[in-house]
């Protein structure tokens, strides 16, 4: 699109706000209900605005289905949503204090007005910028979709354990388990092999069958369809009404502004600072509910120790650097006046190149430089151009295979780090003999 | 025996790790038993024809067959359905058009749909054939299928094919539909085919006699295939491109409300929310991980090339690399214990550890796009290599974690107790081959006793040799 079709949408665009009218406000609160798979109708935020209890059973089922949807991403163990009505409001009241709303009249027990739940949805829908989200939680994914990144891939799965806290095993039996993993592994990477073989055959031979041509095969949902129509009707409904919701969240875009207009009147409305009547009690929500502490703190513990560790390492590496530096300018400048290899400027190069290195490592760790979102495996034989939003797996294999080399040597430095402590030890052992394995290189 | 709290934390991990990979190895399974069910011959309601041209490939995935009358009728039923989502779609599809950056063609406002497939055959590509033309000139466009470089299975296909008479009756409607599905390589032997028609198979196959027989049944469903990714394409694009034209005025309200929200947050609590907490711990971790990995890289530099052949750029290089990366280390763990205050402020002091464990809910999280990016690879050995790389990325940390957690537990064990008899040298034997050799070897350890009992012969243990 040229900048003059560019100019004319924004043009188009102000024009379209500029009609908002009165009837823009209902119009766009049920595009947004729309948008957002059906939810209360435009009388019941007018309801909510003058605080009167009959939109608040509404409110707080579309507050618990938007909350428990956007929870229920990542996680490892999906829960059963509590049905009751109680329970669905201990669980907004908890989403929203982890996520720190801090409004004493939302948590108030037993009745929360309407208008204070009007009030926490809008803050969700800029908190999460939800209409956005809601719509790529529920895409209809249609390829063969992988993830680039490897971070969720054989995530720790918390299984509940049945022995109890005080029975204690033998060492045995951790090195079979351990040895069971060691399978584990193995048979894990000979299934994928074969899995590849699998999808790369399917993709073979539905080739030419995708009308998109930068795809150009199918891929196995898609030949599914194909090979059990009767899906396909399942499909269509799903389609139909992410069609409905896309369109519905079009027609939102264009009249958003009068929706947050009337927000900030609703603000001003709402009685703010209104100290406690004494009746109601701010009962706040137990955190520790849904989440056991040992996971976040766990978690905190880990990182904290991998960068000591690190900490330490670096002082050791920079201790020796220093130290080897410092020998080669004392060697040099013994010999001649002054340093003739290195340059100040040169130095204050070296020092920006790396600076810049490292502020590229440090936006890597925000921003990978891939997304860890799901990515459509194509199949394409010719060398083509990388159009944008194209990978191509050599790229990725590249940073993998740096990945698994640091990875290597970190492991392999522990291990010595054990020998080493370990035969500190077996120097302490007296009258036994110690025969070590032979070690094979591999 | 392990001490109790040493074998819980052991086994807490050790099952976590198992779980995962049971997960993992579930999760393939799945897929390729989905794969397999695709690769097997489809069923036919029909004996197939002998086909003459029939490749050497043992799969045959797609045979020629008539639809049965059922079936015919299924086909209507869901031409019908499509038809009405097609008009649904076709009122946004005049905004959209503008979009369809490989077309070009003015077809008709119910074409206008399927303009933008991007499937126009490029006159560079000598495979497609096809031009989009209006469905008045179906039987043409039809017939053009049949163009001598595909392969002479497709007229044998088309002449072997009875469908004509039967399809006539009941397509009785016309059925603009979308942009026909190209018909699958039945034989295996087609490389490539037409990406596509501008008309509806549905149409020719009904009303011209060399038609795609076996495609037949395949276009029902690859209308359907068709209209989604129509579908998809459209809106999402018109959707990606409201969210890059970011509304100030919208943004400034919302920005705005935010604000006046947080001004009447009454309670009490640090700054920093339980969520972001989460969020900037896994962000370290991430940082840790690439520091670690670039701390590696740098010492790695010269291999164990002495110190005198690195030139002085390069030894200076190191050395503000390394300062650069201990100032960045100490950053993070100024943050890491602001980020553990600000959570003991929210979780109060640490409760015993007295409930089961609970299973965490992921807070937030970034939802991925609708439209996502294409990841291409060119053969099948590109494609194992990257899936093996990633297992084994994450197997390599799996195995180092639990290294840390065993060194943990183990190592102080070592160093406690006082060597005493035959069990404890044991559990020394096991922590060795476990931690050093990653229980794959294993150490003899003789105890002075046995020493004096067997003089001559030391009876060797066995070795495990190294798995390949």
């Amino acid at each position: 699109m040229g900048r003059q079709d560019r100019r004319q949408d924004r043009r188009q665009d102000r024009r379209q706000r500029e009609e908002l009218g009165p009837r823009a406000l209902p119009k766009a609160i049920s595009a947004l209900s729309r948008a957002l798979g059906g939810g209360p109708s435009p009388e019941t935020f007018r309801q909510a605005k003058f605080d009167l209890p009959e939109a608040v059973s509404e409110l707080w089922s579309l507050l618990f289905s938007l909350l428990w949807l956007i929870h229920q991403e990542g996680v490892v163990t999906p829960r059963e949503p509590p049905d009751a009505l109680e329970g669905q409001i201990r669980f907004v009241k908890w989403a929203l204090r982890c996520h720190g709303y801090g409004r004493r009249h939302f948590y108030q027990f037993p009745e929360v007005g309407s208008c204070e739940l009007l009030l926490a949805f809008s803050w969700l829908l800029v908190y999460f910028n939800l209409p956005e989200r809601f719509l790529c939680l529920n895409c209809v994914h249609q390829g063969d979709n992988v993830r680039i990144c490897s971070c969720k891939e054989l995530a720790r799965y918390p299984v509940p354990l049945t022995l109890g806290p005080k029975r204690s095993v033998d060492i045995h039996y951790i090195q079979w388990l351990l040895g069971r993993l060691r399978f584990q592994w193995r048979s894990l990477y000979a299934s994928q092999q074969e899995q590849c073989t699998l999808l790369n055959k399917i993709h073979l031979y539905t080739r030419g069958c995708h009308p998109e041509r930068s795809i150009g095969h199918l891929s196995v949902p898609e030949t599914e369809l194909l090979r059990f129509p009767e899906s396909s009707k399942q499909l269509l409904q799903q389609l139909e009404s992410e069609n409905s919701c896309l369109e519905a969240f079009l027609e939102w875009k264009h009249m958003e502004l009068a929706y947050w207009q009337w927000m900030d009147t609703v603000l001003d409305a709402s009685p703010v600072g209104v100290p406690n009547t004494g009746k109601q009690d701010v009962f706040l929500p137990e955190i520790l509910e849904y989440r056991s502490p040992k996971y976040i703190t766990g978690e905190m513990d880990r990182v904290r120790k991998n960068l000591e560790a690190l900490r330490q390492r670096l002082q050791e590496a920079v201790n020796q650097q220093r130290a080897a530096w410092h020998a080669k300018v004392s060697s040099c400048s013994q010999r001649l006046t002054r340093l003739p290899e290195l340059s100040s400027a040169m130095m204050k190069e070296i020092q920006e190149t790396v600076g810049c290195e490292l502020v590229a490592l440090e936006q890597d760790c925000g921003v990978k430089s891939w997304s860890h979102g799901l990515q459509r495996l194509v199949f394409r034989e010719a060398e083509e151009s990388g159009s944008s939003g194209t990978y191509p797996v050599t790229k990725v294999i590249q940073v993998l295979r740096r990945e698994e080399a640091s990875l290597k040597k970190t492991f392999r430095r522990l291990q010595e780090e054990c020998k080493q402590e370990l035969a500190i030890l077996a120097h302490g052992l007296e009258g036994v003999i110690w025969i070590l394995p032979p070690y094979l290189r591999r | 025996m392990l001490p109790a709290s040493c074998s819980h934390r052991l086994l807490t991990e050790l099952q976590g790790a198992l779980g995962a990979c049971q997960r993992k190895e579930k999760e393939l399974e799945q897929s390729i038993a989905r794969c397999r069910v695709l690769l097997q011959p489809w069923e036919v309601p029909h004996p197939p024809s002998p086909e003459p041209a029939r490749s050497p490939e043992t799969e045959p995935a797609f045979t020629a067959h008539e639809p049965a009358p059922k079936d015919v009728k299924e086909l209507e039923l869901l031409t019908q359905a499509l038809e009405k989502a097609l008009r649904v779609r076709k009122g946004i599809s005049p905004a959209q058009s503008e979009q369809s950056a490989s077309s070009g063609k003015t077809a008709p406002p119910l074409v206008t749909a399927q303009t933008d497939l991007g499937a126009r055959p490029r006159t560079s590509n000598p495979k497609a054939c096809v031009p989009a033309k209006p469905p008045t000139t179906s039987q043409r466009a039809s017939s053009r299928l049949k163009k001598p470089a595909r392969a002479s299975c497709h007229r044998e296909k088309a002449s072997r094919n009875a469908l004509t008479h039967s399809k006539q009756s009941d397509n009785s409607a016309p059925i603009k539909g979308p942009d026909q599905l190209c018909p699958l390589p039945s034989q295996g032997q087609v490389p490539g085919l037409p990406t596509s028609t501008s008309v509806s198979v549905l149409r020719e196959a009904g009303a011209t006699g060399p038609s795609h027989g076996p495609e037949e049944e395949k276009t029902q469903t690859g209308l359907t295939s068709e209209t989604f990714t129509l579908k998809e394409k459209g809106l999402w694009a018109q959707v990606q491109h409201s969210q890059s034209s970011a509304d100030t005025d919208v943004a400034a309200a919302k920005a705005r409300f935010l604000e006046r929200m947080k001004v009447t947050f009454d309670l009490p609590g640090p700054a920093v929310s339980l969520a972001e907490i989460q969020e900037e711990v896994n962000r370290l971790d991430q940082a840790c991980h690439l520091l670690t990995q670039h701390l590696e890289e740098t010492l790695d530099m010269n291999g164990e090339a002495a110190t005198a052949s690195l030139s002085w750029e390069q030894e200076y290089h190191r050395l503000v690399t390394l300062e650069g990366l201990q100032t960045a280390v100490e950053q993070h763990l100024l943050r890491l214990q602001e980020l553990q205050e600000a959570e003991e402020q929210w979780l109060g002091p640490r409760p015993v550890e007295s409930s089961p464990w609970g299973s965490a809910l992921c807070l937030g999280g970034e939802g991925s796009s609708g439209s996502t990016g294409h990841l291409v690879y060119s053969s099948v050995q590109e494609l194992q290599t990257v899936m093996a790389l990633k297992l084994q990325v994450a197997m390599l940390k799996q195995q180092i974690h639990l290294e840390k957690v065993l060194m943990e537990e183990l190592l102080p064990l070592v160093k406690s107790e006082s060597p005493a008899g035959p069990a404890q040298l044991a559990l020394y034997r096991a922590i060795h081959s476990q931690l050093c050799e990653a229980g794959e070897c294993f150490s003899i350890l003789q105890p002075p006793s046995v020493q004096e009992a067997c003089s001559q012969q030391l009876r060797p243990l066995a070795v495990l040799s190294r798995s390949p």
